[in-house]
């Protein structure tokens, strides 16, 4: 029984090759985003574990207010290896519209423990000053500019002589006040006053699992509040926050994804269900139970998640590593592919979920049915007296909009879903002009809260979202085109031109791209807000100017148009005397 | 004899079926007639209707009596008992079903097995004849000068002549067959 | 007089090469204004194919077709819509009501079409409906109604504009007998108001009311006859037997 199952649920897939074709790709856009996700955030760790790796860096580093308590932390039990303490001051930085504070560490040779990388110039400061990377882009500097330092002990210009990182400093402005690096003479000179330097020890340990315990004894032997110390994970974890925004901006599209997918394989299998109404019911005539025919397509589409789901993992994590490539500022080389197995079965689960589930709902409530109410089910109804029908009927409507409209408010458990897809879609744009437009509004020289890799990332998701709506789009064009063949054929002998059976096909899509445009600019702004919110801004966000905002319904309706008049051209085209005798 | 009474549809048996309710003169059998069957039957002059009577009171299944004050000479009719038995067996017996008798058939077998005629033109003229019938037939339904009961008839001489036409379909076919 | 339509030649080949097949050979065939012509034949004889031919929704694989001294066959595609519109009205088989409108708006469709202003067609759609004994049913959903209501409304839509031409393919094909009768009772009565019938179909009562009966086998016109005006019918019953 059970290969009878499988073998006519693969009989399916065969004989529907367009629509089969299509669930993949949406399935697999689905499990790619959720990959990609996931292997971001696998990938994100790596760059700063070279970082770390390269910088030598320091399992504990602590900071204390004297020169001695540092040398003491030198003979804790467990350490390995240590540097010779570094003093560091908080001195003014000029800027062009005022003063900064920036921590400034005096060196008077590369430490043994935690150096400096250098990603530019020097990491050796001498008599100029070496920026932490991040604050130099920020600030605008390279290598051979100059800054202006105040302190107690007078000003001085500096000459930029390289960029580094190391792997505790976290991202300027996210990580403020910035870091630099100076010769120790410099730092004498503008805080000649000792007695305020902070001291830093860097600290190895033979196991780096016990680095807390050494933390936590390097605070313990000191009065309270006057000693500070880090761990390697504490370091780790501050340099990763940096991809919080990316992966909240991720997770946000990977939601509005999967809900677009969801709604779009739940239309496809739906109406594929729907379409197979003579095929249910000669299965359960043949002596199928219910049970058994929801099982021929629940085998069906698990089938075709499963392929989905192989074909997404492997987009997905090859385009991980570009994604994270972006929050890998302060952190050495690009990131590379994790390829975890795990993350396939992660991704495969809401993916098969989805599909199975739909494709479950769709066939349980037809096999439910009797034959005889199942043959007549697929037949449309005249839309019943609804403010939207009478609106319909008021409105001077072209002969072809009223005949589009009326057998699209036919199916209206569609309508809303596709609704939903444009509109969500339409607001994943909003999204990014809003974010575009923070980034512009922003003063020269003022630090955004927007990572400046960020656009480049919603752009391409953008990009994709964009694709995914609009094949579907095609997709549903094309069902409709097929499920309302005969009546086309109809359409054509009462005598609508070619033109007139085109623009009954496509003015309908346009009127639902019309009103989910008009949607998605609320939605979107809402989303953008939370995102803000979320994300740790402050006051109220720069929003697209209305101008922009206004072209979002005009730009839906017209690729929505694009998008669907391929369907309708076809539709035209197909022979009408065929069409009207089928029964 | 009774046989001949039983099977062949004569006015006889349709007189004897009306007065088995009682007894009536022949004026009002005519009546009753051309309620039913309309202008589908051809007018019955008196003289017929009278003749028919007094053969059955010949053959004793019907006794008449003159009606009391009349002087045009009115006689009412009514069932003697041997008409009344005779009726009853006739109204009980079905009307055969299969029809084996078919002078088209006929015609057609005998003419094309002796090379009278083209079996094919033989067909269509046949079909001609029975479309033409058709045609006859549906106008009377469509003139709307009848009753239920003649329309009935109509509709039952439409389908057994939309059967004749298949079955010339079918005898096409067949010949069609053989001949290739 | 030019004949209302003619078909001079007609042939239609579907396929090519050594799988073409022939569903319409050389056919020609003429329709005079106000005739009601019937096309018989076993199915896939090309009665369809005809039709269709013949209303432009089909296009001929050679010959000719003229509808009042016009040829039509090389129209475009929007220029035979435009015709099909004004000049022609379909009945089929199977209805082919539009599901998503009522009755009414159904036959208000061409109305439109041809140019109507919706008051209009409004009330000339309720009144051919209204001619054809369905007034009840103007806003019935086309599922709601038996085979029989569904046709007349077919009928009351092919007819609205009072076309040239009617063309019906099997309209009585998928009815049962009392509707089939109550349907061929309308397209005679059209036809006796001076409507011109084209109808393809097997059942030989609707044959029988055309003025002219043509008969198809193979994609070929087999015989043409034409009947007379309806005799008189008697009742077999022998009033005096002997």
């Amino acid at each position: 029984m059970t290969t009878t199952l499988v073998r006519l649920a693969f009989a399916g897939i065969r004989s529907r090759l367009l629509a089969t074709t299509l669930t993949i790709l949406l399935a697999g856009a689905a499990a790619a985003t959720i990959v990609l996700v996931l292997e971001v955030r696998a990938t994100g760790s790596d760059p700063w574990q070279r970082t770390f790796d390269a910088a030598h860096g320091a399992h504990v580093l602590a900071n204390v207010p004297t020169r001695e308590a540092a040398e003491a932390l030198r003979g804790l039990d467990g350490v390995t290896e240590s540097a010779d303490p570094v003093p560091e001051a908080t001195l003014d930085l000029r800027t062009g519209g005022g003063r900064e504070p920036l921590r400034v560490a005096g060196l008077s040779g590369p430490p043994a423990v935690n150096h400096p990388i250098a990603t530019a110039g020097s990491a050796d400061p001498r008599d100029g000053v070496v920026l932490e990377r991040s604050l130099a882009r920020v600030l605008g500097l390279d290598v051979g500019d100059r800054l202006v330092l105040d302190g107690p002990g007078g000003r001085s210009t500096l000459v930029v002589v390289g960029t580094a990182i190391v792997p505790n400093q976290g991202r300027y402005p996210r990580s403020n006040p910035g870091f630099a690096w100076v010769g120790l003479g410099t730092l004498d000179r503008l805080q000649p006053d000792q007695g305020t330097w902070r001291w830093d020890e860097a600290l190895r340990v033979d196991d780096p699992a016990t680095a807390g315990a050494v933390a936590d004894s390097v605070v313990r032997g000191a009065p309270p509040g006057t000693v500070s110390a880090e761990t390697w994970r504490e370091q780790r974890d501050l340099a990763l926050q940096e991809a919080a925004p990316l992966q909240l901006v991720l997770s946000m599209y990977t939601g509005v994804l999967l809900v677009v997918v969801f709604v779009v394989v739940g239309i496809l299998v739906g109406a594929r269900v729907l379409e197979q109404n003579r095929e249910i019911g000669l299965l359960k005539a043949v002596g199928l139970t219910p049970r058994q025919v929801t099982s021929v397509f629940v085998i069906e589409s698990a089938g075709l998640g499963v392929v989905a789901t192989g074909l997404g993992y492997v987009v997905g994590s090859a385009t991980a590593p570009l994604v994270a490539g972006a929050m890998a500022e302060t952190m050495v080389d690009g990131p590379v592919s994790a390829a975890d197995p795990v993350h396939l079965l992660v991704a495969g689960g809401p993916v098969l979920m989805v599909l199975v589930a739909s494709t479950w709902a769709a066939a349980r409530r037809r096999t439910r049915m009797s034959v005889l109410n199942a043959l007549s089910s697929g037949q449309p109804m005249p839309p019943r007296r609804s403010t939207l029908v009478g609106l319909v009927r008021l409105l001077p409507l072209g002969i072809s909009l009223d005949v589009g409209v009326r057998a699209f408010l036919a199916r209206r458990g569609r309508l809303l879903l596709l609704t939903a897809a444009i509109s969500l879609t339409g607001a994943a744009g909003v999204f990014a002009l809003s974010m575009q437009t923070a980034l512009d509004d922003r003063p020269a020289g003022e630090p955004s809260d927007v990572p400046v890799e960020l656009p480049a990332l919603v752009y391409a998701l953008d990009a994709v979202l964009l694709l995914i709506a609009l094949t579907s789009l095609v997709a549903v064009a094309l069902l409709s085109v097929r499920e309302r063949l005969r009546e086309l054929g109809v359409l054509k002998a009462v005598g609508l031109t070619p033109r007139q059976v085109a623009a009954s096909l496509v003015s309908p899509f346009g009127v639902l791209a019309g009103v989910a445009g008009v949607v998605s600019v609320p939605l979107g702004l809402v989303l953008y807000a939370a995102v803000y919110a979320v994300s740790g801004g402050e006051g109220r966000p720069a929003v697209a100017p209305w101008s922009w905002l206004l072209l979002v319904p005009v730009v839906t309706v017209a690729l929505v148009v694009i998008a669907t008049s391929v369907p309708a051209r076809v539709a035209t085209r197909s022979p009408a005397a065929a069409a009207l005798r089928m029964e | 004899m009774d046989s001949e009474y039983l099977f062949s549809l004569s006015m006889r048996e349709v007189f004897m079926a009306l007065l088995s309710g009682g007894s009536g003169h022949g004026y009002e059998l005519k009546q009753t007639i051309q309620q039913e069957f309309g202008t589908l039957l051809p007018e019955l002059n008196s003289g017929q209707i009278y003749s028919t009577l007094s053969r059955l009171e010949r053959d004793g299944l019907v006794e008449s009596e003159p009606v009391p004050d009349d002087n045009r000479g009115k006689r009412v009719y009514r069932l003697t008992g041997r008409g009344r038995k005779l009726i009853e067996r006739w109204v009980e017996a079905p009307v055969p079903g299969a029809r084996l008798k078919d002078e088209f058939f006929v015609k057609f077998v005998v003419a094309t097995s002796v090379g009278l005629a083209d079996p094919a033109e033989l067909i269509e003229r046949q079909r001609d004849e029975y479309l033409q019938s058709l045609r006859d037939l549906d106008a009377r339904i469509s003139s709307a000068e009848h009753g239920p009961t003649a329309e009935l008839l109509v509709e039952g001489a439409v389908l057994h002549l939309k059967a004749d036409l298949e079955w010339l379909d079918l005898i096409e076919q067949r010949m069609g067959r053989r001949s290739a | 007089m030019t004949a209302l339509l003619e078909a001079r030649g007609l042939s239609r080949t579907y396929g090519e090469g050594e799988a073409a097949v022939a569903a319409l050979h050389d056919v020609d065939l003429t329709i005079e204004r106000g005739e009601f012509v019937a096309v018989m034949g076993p199915s896939g004889c090309g009665k369809s194919t005809l039709l269709n031919l013949l209303a432009g929704l089909d296009r001929p694989s050679a010959g000719e077709v003229w509808l009042d001294g016009a040829r039509v066959d090389r129209l475009s595609e929007t220029a035979l819509a435009r015709l099909r519109r004004r000049r022609l009205g379909f009945v089929f088989q199977f209805f082919n009501l539009l599901p998503t409108m009522t009755a009414a708006e159904n036959v208000e469709l061409p109305l439109l079409l041809a140019g109507r202003r919706r008051r209009a067609a409004r009330r000339t759609a309720r009144r051919v409906l209204a001619d054809l004994g369905i007034a009840d049913k103007a806003d019935a959903a086309p599922r709601e109604l038996s085979g029989g209501q569904q046709q007349r409304v077919a009928l009351a839509r092919a007819l609205a504009n009072q076309p040239d031409l009617v063309l019906g393919d099997e309209p009585t094909g998928s009815l049962d007998s009392a509707a089939a009768g109550e349907v061929l009772g309308l397209l005679r009565a059209a036809h006796a108001r001076g409507q011109t019938l084209l109808l393809a179909t097997h059942d030989a009562r609707v044959a029988a009311a055309a003025d002219r009966v043509v008969t198809m086998r193979d994609g070929e016109v087999t015989r043409e006859r034409t009947l007379a005006p309806s005799r008189p019918v008697t009742l077999p019953f022998d009033p005096d037997p002997a």
